[in-house]
């Protein structure tokens, strides 16, 4: 194979339809080139045209036409256009101003097509992270046009399988004193939620809120806690997430969010069960911290005005954060219960303890005397 | 560009094609792996990792060949039938999708042909299959054929096949043709190959062409196939019992009433 020949693939009419390879030489006036067949053929470079050309629109076409019809040479590697341009001659040059006027406005519409892509690609992204952020609040608008009525039935269904399996506490000092906290933080809130409170038999130290209502503590809660002051605190802080309605709102936001992903990626794609998976997990009917914060900030506002003492609750978080090992702020749904214990302890004024006899209710609470073996 | 296998073929079959091709002593064919359909005594086979075009170019050159041809969606491995004695032997590949094997002498051609993925059958020793890539981005989205390309490089016969019927066509300079897209199965490196927006917008939603056609500018030859794989594969899913396909021509009761409130008769 001839070395470093100028080669191209010539068009014309007495030469073959589907073109034939040609080694091209460049004279001082003409371009010449001998066909297979070995017909010369040679052209002057002012009657010549250039465009860009080829299958990917980088190479170099030159066309001139005569009597019998148009002939046309073309460069397809954009190396054999670059050589062609490097060594021609001034005449020709010039007639190559068209081709390279194209190929510089082809990079510029590449360029902004890359761009264009870039930013259809990523919209998605951007779209979810954007609702990542600002779901919440979405969903809280979106919240205010939900019946009551119809998160008091969910929270009834959701209720039943939560804790129906459960033994709750028999009437007693414990049941009452609950009863009696539950029953003066309720008269400070206007509220259109059935709240009931239950003490269930349960030894883990935690109090949950199910939508429409209904809020469970756990015996081990009261066990754990020093005084009625602080188990107030925690009742207060759960009737918060009901009267706010934040099960409501992580409910409609986690399924607003998949509802969004399943429409941005295609729900059949491997990615986008990931993606929504993953989202599910994080949504799924956990409070936010923000909802934390809120509830937190509610609770202490309902416990002053109900007389009782909101720094219950602050002491309440202090032991947790003493007895419980917690991961860092940003990993965690709640704020960390240092965080919160150091905001509830800045509270302060005088406040008349509780008429509840916490001696009697830890009484209450102790565990029945283990059968004596025989 | 090394010595090139000249190989006579003879192509059998109608819709459903397959190549028998004659080797010389000591001539080669490299072929995609697994289209193989028989082969006399005398033919010996050899797995070639890579594309078998730069033999000499050591490891890490044939690597770069079995990179390449992983892109274009084909197996890592061709293979090689050499003639080992001192008669003409006989080899035959078949292609794996109804349609039509077509020779395509490079040598006459230009040297050079880009085709669309797996349109490879099997080619003379020495024709280099390599990927080329389209540079533009409403041609690459939009043209049926996607980014990647193969590009058949050499002086010898290569054999292409597609879906449906497939032809070629000689565009003069500067005349065009525009095509479904997924019908281009090939093209010289003259022919402008770029997307057009249909036009309307009734006939972009409505016209089953969807938005783009493919416009095709020459000179140059171009190859077309009748019936992109695709789109096969599409009704035939449709029609799958397993995907809630219509039951046609089966004869049982329900099936002609449902044929008759079709239409399909």
């Amino acid at each position: 194979m001839p070395g470093h020949g100028l080669f191209a693939l010539a068009f014309g009419p007495d030469l073959p339809s589907h073109g034939t390879r040609v080694e091209v030489e460049l004279g001082a006036a003409a371009l010449r080139f001998r066909s297979a067949e070995g017909v010369r053929h040679e052209v002057q470079y002012e009657s010549l045209s250039s465009h860009p050309g080829g299958w990917r629109g980088d190479g170099l076409q030159l066309e001139w036409s005569v009597a019998a019809g148009t002939y046309l040479l073309s460069f397809t590697e954009a190396a054999a256009a670059d050589r062609l341009e490097a060594t021609a001659p001034r005449a020709l040059q010039s007639r190559l101003h068209i081709w390279r006027r194209e190929q510089v406005r082809a990079r510029g519409r590449l360029r902004r097509g890359l761009l264009v892509a870039a930013a259809l690609v990523s919209a998605p992204f951007l779209i979810v992270g954007w609702l990542l952020l600002n779901g919440e609040r979405i969903a809280a608008l979106a919240v205010r046009r939900i019946p009551v009525e119809w998160e008091v039935e969910l929270g009834q269904q959701i209720a039943a399988g939560v804790w129906s399996e459960e033994r709750e506490h028999p009437a007693g000092a414990a049941t009452a004193a609950l009863a009696s906290i539950c029953r003066q933080l309720l008269d400070q809130v206007e509220t259109p939620f059935p709240i009931h409170c239950h003490l269930v038999e349960n030894d883990a130290a935690n109090a949950f809120a199910v939508p429409g209502g209904t809020i469970v503590v756990w015996t081990g809660l009261v066990r754990s806690s020093e005084r009625a002051e602080e188990l107030a605190g925690v009742v207060a802080h759960e009737i918060q997430h009901v009267v706010q309605r934040h099960s409501m709102t992580a409910l409609v936001r986690a399924m607003g969010l998949r509802a969004a992903l399943t429409l941005l990626f295609d729900s059949s794609g491997a990615l986008g069960n990931l993606v929504a998976e993953m989202a599910a997990s994080m949504g799924e009917l956990r409070f936010s911290r923000t909802q934390e914060r809120e509830a937190d900030a509610e609770a202490l506002r309902m416990l002053r005005a109900a007389g009782i003492d909101p720094r219950g609750l602050g002491d309440f978080f202090a032991r947790l954060a003493v007895t419980t090992r917690e991961p860092p702020p940003f990993l965690s749904t709640h704020p960390s219960s240092r965080e919160r214990a150091s905001r509830i302890a800045a509270e302060s004024g005088s406040f008349r303890a509780l008429s509840i006899d916490w001696g009697a209710v830890q009484a209450d609470l102790e565990p029945a005397p283990a059968p004596v073996a025989p | 560009m090394g010595e090139m296998h000249e190989v006579d073929y003879k192509i059998f079959g109608d819709d459903m094609q397959f190549v028998e091709i004659e080797l010389d002593p000591q001539e080669a064919v490299v072929a995609e792996a697994g289209s193989m359909m028989y082969m006399q005594d005398g033919i010996e086979m050899d797995t070639i990792f890579g594309d078998g075009s730069n033999q000499n170019k050591g490891f890490l050159g044939s690597l770069v060949g079995a990179g390449k041809r992983v892109l274009t969606g084909e197996s890592l491995f061709m293979t090689a039938f050499h003639n080992e004695v001192n008669v003409k032997r006989v080899v035959a590949f078949a292609a794996p999708i109804p349609g039509k094997v077509v020779p395509v002498p490079l040598a006459s051609i230009g040297g050079e042909i880009i085709t669309q993925k797996d349109a490879f059958l099997a080619a003379a020793r020495g024709v280099e299959i390599g990927i080329a890539f389209q540079k533009k981005l409403g041609a690459g989205l939009f043209g049926g054929e996607g980014f990647i390309m193969q590009r058949l490089q050499g002086d010898g016969m290569a054999f292409v096949n597609a879906c449906g019927t497939l032809i070629e066509r000689d565009l003069g300079p500067n005349e065009t043709l525009r095509v479904d897209t997924g019908c281009l199965v090939g093209l010289q490196t003259s022919v402008a190959y770029d997307v057009q927006y249909v036009g309307k917008v009734k006939t972009a939603l409505f016209g089953g062409e969807g938005l783009f056609f493919v416009r095709l500018q020459g000179p140059g030859r171009v190859w077309l196939q009748s019936l992109p794989f695709s789109r096969l594969a599409s009704r035939i899913y449709a029609a799958a019992p397993q995907t809630g396909g219509r039951r046609q021509g089966e004869g049982s009761i329900l099936g002609s009433l449902g044929n008759l409130l079709d239409g399909d008769g």
